[in-house]
């Protein structure tokens, strides 16, 4: 980064100040009294203190991180109930005992002055919108949930027309669908397809279940915009660093150099949105000169079922035709296929998570990417393979499950009957496969058409508008609805458009069971997360406010959908999760390292849960659907034209993740990444006379924003580079201002006309171009 | 322990807060110094995400400054990661970064440079390069002495000069530096200063630049590799 925009001043804004001022008085100077007399304490004892390995340390909570998936092993010190410091757990296998940026500055979240602390209620009466104050009081949690079980009566007529209610609920999912089935609401909506809903359904359909990549023992790694060490999710950041540190081969197509592209043995910038070129190209490659796998195609997939089919429909897709789309040279694709597929070089793989460059839900092709990734994978035997290294591998947990009384018609159920009101009735293998996930790209237009039918209100959890795509259009569709519910941990803009608001636990303030999601192939793995603080004011757990609301409708209604069969009412019971593995949350707890962990070699399956019971490379059930059953070309949505006429990209930083003010707004975090910029190529840069550290103004078709430009080589001259999750210009956020959201430009991506192609229902998060120009 | 050592110890600053000097010296003479320590920053396999910075500013109790990019030391700036172009233009790009800290050299220039004749900063038998403050003028000659862009800041409010310590409170009671626990990429190794120069000579037989290495100019406690075809300017380093 060049020294004007490094060493520039800037002037301490009185929020910020105010802010800092805050956390002093009874974040950071508290905390570091505490630390210190921690440690004192340790000394005093007369031995050597243990950061690690001495779990019975008073001071020492056994906790997991719970920012993201990977749910890192994390110890918790503290004094007095105080967290004052983080540590990774060393015996987390995974983790290693480290976190990343995210996790380390977990301390600057919990302790946080813009925490949401008590239930709140608007008693403005003017009408919603941006600025608008909404006199905000503190109510108790019981005129909470008595008003949000009335209201949601209300909106739904008693149970009778449940489509007027939709819950928008990130975690939670299957007792979020019971509540909905208990109203007779089809409407559960997430952000899947803003995120990685082409993989997961791709995944479903052709594996049989949702697998993730180990990279524990690659030798050859293939990224199609994959960049793991660029967002630093600490287990996949520590394989592939390792996986280059022992001399792994790292092939990376991306338009932007980011770390793995610095890293990479050969980093190819590629055209934006032309990945799939390339990979089609290396499909038929492999194909033509019968360089794959043929022991696992044979077995474990249904190539040979299919194969003049597959052979003919790839033919047309050389290597010469993809340079053409992709602008990287035939030999360089071919060299490419012939090394990824060659035994010699393996245990190869292309890794696939979310919202990849080139292979997530980031352009028109990408459901068509996400199959061709599972079809490359699997011509090498990159799925499920016999030990879990270099591939993708399915996943474990407990699995353990509350039966309920009386069940509610089911939402897959409901969306038949009803429609959905993010159009999931629309995508039969989004309803049949990932049904409690959903769609976000269009549900704001269809709100505001009552398309398939009108909608009186919304709970919201941990999403606020600028989740959405065009989050000023989400923001007109909230105003139009009767009643709107807000929870999170921090204020969120949606706030201005809500009419009740709900506080929420964080990680640290609550027992949970973290099962290591998608990480742990080798291993069955469950964490004790124990509570490391108490709730600074009265908030609460999602789940319970599930299970609270779900009594309230019952008790109304009737019904028993949240009775346990014993009769009592469900609650969060760790220790029926639990039960598979015969260990009761308690003494999970006891665990000294709070880890239970049983090492089980990765087996591969016999029988996958797919039409074929076999690994599909041809996609019955997207033929039986009426979709491709092969992958094939399609074109980018968005080119670049005279107003528009650079390709937008957005980058994640290590230490930022989504829209959330939990990272955004957090004071480690922003020491290490203060300010969100703008990269450009240097030869563009000088084209339209803009400098290093100048202000510009980037326009999309929906938006604009403005930014300081940082000039640099590392990108392609037809693209711009803009950070993800900057800024916030609600007021109760007091240290991640300014409206320079990289959301402001994305575009809500259009409804089909006739039926939509994307089997995933993908949102094009990237499919976007965009203008530039000094101000 | 002798007098000197003890009077070091009452002394020692870890972040300006009364409390926790207390606990550094109660630490410390818990278990005595026995071998010198150094870290390997492997730029090879640095991704830049700053964990390593955030831990040192929880770690000493630093405020953080969500208002500026770390481009220089600060009194609550005792590490940062820098990015730096290597080679260019495009395509032809790549990218590394540089953590850069206090590097506890062999012969420090600060020492040297001081007027206090090592009764202020000095040089610990395990190879911790320190203030004792009771006898530090605040004079700025080690921040002019430094090599490495100054890495020791005056805290004006404090009235102490602070930087670096290697997290002599962890490193003496069996931890590890708080910017090594934390680095997910496995970037930032620590151990012993002869297996650190060990791993380092190995990279340098492997035709790598390094930085550090015991019996050349600039050796120190942290030692650097970093990717090769890269100047020592580019990595911040005077010439070997």
């Amino acid at each position: 980064m060049a020294e004007k925009l490094e060493n520039r001043e800037i002037t301490l804004s009185e929020d910020r100040r105010r802010f800092l001022k805050a956390m002093g008085l009874w974040g950071f100077t508290l905390g570091t009294a505490s630390l210190a007399g921690g440690f004192a304490e340790i000394a005093q004892a007369g031995t050597c203190p243990p950061m690690y390995g001495k779990p019975d340390f008073e001071e020492v909570v056994n906790t997991a991180c719970g920012i993201c998936m990977v749910q890192c092993g994390m110890k918790a010190y503290r004094k007095n109930g105080r967290v004052s410091y983080i540590a990774g757990n060393p015996a987390d296998p995974f983790s290693k005992g480290h976190l990343c940026p995210k996790g380390k500055a977990a301390l600057g979240f919990l302790n946080n002055p813009d925490r949401l602390l008590y239930p709140m209620k608007r008693t403005n009466p003017e009408d919603k919108d941006f600025g608008v104050n909404p006199g905000w009081v503190r109510i108790t949690w019981e005129e909470a949930y008595t008003t949000i079980a009335d209201q949601m009566l209300k909106a739904t007529d008693n149970g009778k027309h449940g489509e007027h209610l939709a819950i928008f609920s990130h975690g939670n999912y299957g007792w979020v669908a019971r509540l909905l089935g208990a109203l007779g609401s089809p409407n559960q909506v997430t952000h899947y397809d803003t995120c990685f809903s082409c993989f997961y359904v791709a995944r479903k359909a052709l594996i049989g279940d949702n697998a993730w990549t180990n990279l524990d023992g690659v030798r050859y790694l293939l990224s199609f915009g994959w960049d793991q060490l660029d967002r630093c999710k600490n287990h996949p950041t520590g394989q592939a660093s390792e996986a280059i540190a022992n001399g792994a081969k790292v092939v990376c197509f991306n338009p932007y150099q980011g770390t793995l592209g610095a890293l990479a043995s050969q980093w190819i910038p590629i055209k934006p949105g032309a990945d799939l070129a390339v990979a089609l190209g290396m499909i038929q490659r492999i194909l033509s000169k019968d360089r794959f796998d043929k022991n696992f195609v044979k077995n474990k997939t249904n190539f040979y079922e299919h194969e003049k089919d597959v052979r003919e429909h790839f033919s047309r897709f050389t290597p010469e035709w993809a340079e053409k789309l992709s602008e990287v040279p035939a030999a360089t694709i071919v060299k490419i296929a012939d090394e990824f597929s060659d035994p010699k070089n393996g245990p190869a793989v292309i890794p696939n998570h979310k919202r990849d460059g080139g292979g997530g839900p980031n352009y028109v092709n990408s459901y068509q990417m996400a199959h061709a990734i599972i079809l490359l994978n699997a011509l090498v035997g990159a799925i499920d393979r016999d030990g879990g290294k270099a591939t993708m591998a399915f996943v474990w947990n407990p699995g353990g499950t509350v039966e309920c009384a009386q069940n509610p018609k089911s939402v897959k159920e409901l969306i038949k009957e009803k429609g959905s009101i993010d159009g999931k009735n629309e995508y039969p293998l989004v309803r049949e496969l990932i049904t409690d996930r959903g769609i976000f790209y269009n549900v704001a237009q269809r709100i505001l058409d009552k398309d398939p039918f009108e909608l009186k209100m919304a709970i919201f959890r941990r999403y606020g508008i600028l989740s959405f795509p065009n989050p000023k259009k989400m923001a007109k569709a909230l105003s139009t609805l009767d009643y709107v519910v807000f929870m999170d941990t921090m204020p969120k803009e949606i706030m201005w458009f809500a009419d009740l608001v709900l506080p929420e636990t964080m990680f640290l303030e609550s027992d949970w069971i973290s099962d290591r999601g998608y990480t742990t192939p080798g291993y069955q793995m469950v964490f004790a997360a124990n509570k490391a603080q108490a709730a600074a004011g009265e908030q609460m757990g999602w789940g319970g406010v599930v299970f609270e609301l779900g009594k309230r409708i019952d008790k109304k209604l009737g019904t028993e959908y949240f009775r346990a069969k014993d009769g009592d009412w469900v609650k969060d019971d760790k220790d029926a999760f639990l039960k598979p593995i015969g260990i009761s949350f308690n003494d999970l707890k006891k665990i000294p390292d709070g880890v239970w962990k049983k090492e089980t070699p990765y087996k591969s399956k016999t029988e996958y849960k797919t039409p074929s019971k076999k690994i599909e490379i041809y996609g019955t059930l997207f033929k039986q659907n009426g979709y491709d059953p092969l992958p094939s070309w399609v074109e980018k949505a968005a080119k670049p034209s005279d107003q528009y006429p650079y390709y937008l990209l957005v980058r994640r930083l290590p230490g930022l993740k989504h829209s959330a003010p939990l990272t955004s707004n957090n004071p480690y975090i922003l020491d290490a990444f203060p300010e969100p910029f703008v990269e450009i190529n240097s030869s563009t840069a000088k084209k339209l006379k803009i400098n290093e550290g100048d202000r510009v103004e980037l326009k999309s078709e929906i938006g604009a924003v403005q930014i300081r430009a940082m000039v640099s080589e590392r990108i392609r001259p037809d693209c711009l580079m803009y950070l993800h999750n900057f800024g916030h210009t609600i007021p109760e956020i007091s240290l991640s201002r300014g409206d320079t959201s990289d959301g402001n430009l994305v575009p809500d991506r259009p409804r089909a006309k006739g039926k939509d192609m994307d089997w995933s229902a993908c949102a094009w998060m990237s499919d976007v171009c965009v203008g530039i120009q000094k101000v | 322990m002798d007098i000197r050592r003890r009077e070091f110890l009452k002394d020692l600053s870890l972040g300006g807060v009364g409390a926790a000097v207390l606990a550094g010296a109660r630490i410390a003479e818990a278990v005595q110094p026995v071998v010198e320590y150094g870290v390997l920053v492997d730029t090879r396999r640095c991704v830049n995400c700053k964990a390593c910075q955030i831990a040192c500013k929880m770690w000493n109790g630093n405020e953080p400054d969500p208002t500026t990019f770390k481009r220089k030391f600060s009194p609550s700036t005792f590490t940062y990661v820098s990015e730096c172009k290597f080679t260019g233009p495009f395509p032809n790009v790549r990218y590394h970064t540089a953590k850069r800290q206090c590097m506890h050299c062999e012969q420090p220039a600060c020492v040297e440079a001081c007027p206090q004749a090592g009764k202020a900063i000095h040089k610990e038998p395990d190879g911790v390069v320190v203030i004792n403050h009771e006898n530090c003028i605040r004079c700025g000659s080690c921040t002019q002495a430094c090599s490495f862009g100054g890495a020791v800041s005056l805290d004006e409010k404090a009235h102490l000069m602070k930087k670096c310590t290697l997290c002599v409170d962890r490193i003496r009671n069996g931890m590890t530096p708080a910017c090594v626990d934390t680095c997910p990429a496995g970037a930032l190794q620590f151990g012993t200063l002869e297996e650190v120069n060990t791993k380092a000579k190995e990279a340098k037989r492997q035709g790598y630049p390094v930085h550090g290495l015991k019996g050349e100019r600039w050796a120190s406690s942290w030692l650097y590799v970093w990717p090769k075809g890269v100047e020592n300017r580019a990595m911040f380093f005077p010439k070997a």
